[in-house]
């Protein structure tokens, strides 16, 4: 059950884990109503991923960290998509304003060169009073077309995934055997159970397993449930049951539960958890499941 | 002054202009909206429930003050147990929130079946220390 103390150096923190907007309220105070920011921490090596509202909080948290010089420049921000719940928060990122501070986006090499201005675009005086300009920060944008990119010991892959409006990208952080998959925003149901099985879907699904494979956790898109989804089909999310099952059979370790619906309570969450946790906590091997909450960070 | 004027320098407690009549005497008189909230302020308490392999539970009141939980004698929740190290974890409060600390123990803390790091505590979290359980409770309530 437990991690030598000397392996607890790559830590997972959870700065925002709802789906779609944010949600203050007493009834998602526990999970948390900021949007999707999560951040790896390898030592002083720091990597992000996404940007929405959960991003403020790092910020502020890494003030500290960045006077006291604990964190290495650049800080790598990894973007899954552009969608507004994945991006609103850069804004709000203290560090970008901070002079020094070194910061290297990444996202997918779909937007053709526009990443960059997609960004900029949010901070559009019709949309925000301060444009991109006023980042004291040297920012540095990266449309990815290499297949992986190392970090220091940190190797990271990307994937296409297929079944998102507009496009998702999915990424995965291995450092000394320890790997640690983010996809968020997919609709797996789309590939696992469609409706006209074909050879294509058989490959991406395929794809799908190969990259989350014996991952130590996987962050995972399971916004709805099973009755749900008749409602929801095609907007791009997967529910709990399958990428539960995919998850255990892919051989992932700790299955975080991410990217909550609006509507969903910290009561409803939580009846989740108690439903799911035990089936797979007793299972031969065990799979650890949990539904992400901001103020988390777990080793891995 | 008009009526729209009146309500909105009482609603925001403004001193009354010069030329502000004085109540009717034959309306309600308009109570400050500083007057209700008065002294309000909000409390908030927490404590935890701590069972170790026996029946006895030890309630343990949390302040704004940082508690260490371990096995060491010097440590506020004292848990004597061997899988526990000296100094386990560690409770701050920080800004609003109580929050789970692991001190780089050997054997690790648990949050709802999660070994963490860290972690801002929530009511109702349960939290595994070696083969100690700790239940967590938090309330805030207004004290006037």
């Amino acid at each position: 059950m437990s991690t030598p103390t000397s392996q607890l150096d790559l830590h997972v923190s959870f700065w925002g884990t709802r789906g779609s907007i944010s949600t203050p309220g007493r009834a998602t105070e526990k999970y948390g109503g900021n949007t999707p920011c999560v951040s790896v921490q390898h030592k002083d090596t720091l990597i992000v991923l996404d940007a929405c509202t959960g991003i403020r909080n790092l910020g502020l948290s890494l003030t500290e960290a960045l006077k006291a010089g604990t964190i290495k420049m650049p800080i790598h921000l990894f973007l899954s998509h552009t969608h507004w719940d994945h991006i609103q928060g850069l804004p709000f990122f203290g560090p970008a304003y901070t002079p020094g501070v070194k910061l290297d986006v990444y996202g997918s090499a779909r937007k053709g060169g526009f990443l960059e201005s997609i960004l900029q675009g949010q901070m559009d005086y019709d949309y925000f009073p301060v444009d991109m300009n006023a980042f004291g920060a040297e920012l540095t944008v990266h449309e990815m077309t290499d297949k992986s990119i190392d970090i220091g010991p940190l190797h990271i892959e990307w994937q296409e995934q297929v079944f998102h409006p507009g496009g998702c990208v999915r990424y995965s952080i291995t450092v000394n055997g320890r790997k640690v998959v983010y996809a968020s925003d997919v609709e797996l149901n789309k590939i696992f159970r469609p409706a006209e099985p074909s050879d294509e879907l058989a490959e991406l699904g395929k794809q799908y397993m190969d990259f989350i494979r014996d991952a130590e956790i996987l962050i995972a898109d399971g916004q709805y449930t099973e009755s749900e989804y008749a409602a929801v089909t095609g907007w791009g999310h997967t529910t709990i049951p399958l990428i539960v099952e995919t998850a255990y059979a892919a051989g992932v370790k700790q299955l975080a539960l991410f990217h909550h619906d609006p509507q969903r309570s910290d009561k409803m969450i939580d009846e989740f958890w108690k439903e799911w946790y035990p089936r797979y906590h007793d299972k031969s091997p065990p799979m650890n499941i949990f539904w992400a909450r901001e103020g988390l960070t777990v080793p891995v | 002054m008009t009526d729209a004027n009146r309500r909105f320098a009482t609603y925001w407690d403004l001193p009354p202009s010069q030329d502000v009549e004085g109540p009717d005497p034959s309306s309600t008189i308009p109570i400050s909206r500083k007057a209700l909230l008065g002294n309000l302020n909000v409390q908030q308490r927490a404590y935890m429930e701590v069972r170790g392999t026996g029946d006895e539970v030890r309630g343990i009141h949390l302040s704004e003050s940082e508690v260490f939980i371990g096995r060491s004698a010097e440590c506020e929740v004292h848990l004597p147990f061997n899988n526990i190290s000296r100094k386990h974890a560690r409770i701050d409060f920080k800004g609003e929130d109580y929050v789970l600390e692991d001190l780089n123990s050997t054997n690790g803390t648990y949050v709802n079946g999660v070994r963490i790091i860290r972690c801002v505590l929530r009511s109702n979290d349960q939290i595994q220390i070696g083969e100690a359980k700790i239940y967590f409770v938090e309330e805030r309530t207004c004290q006037r």
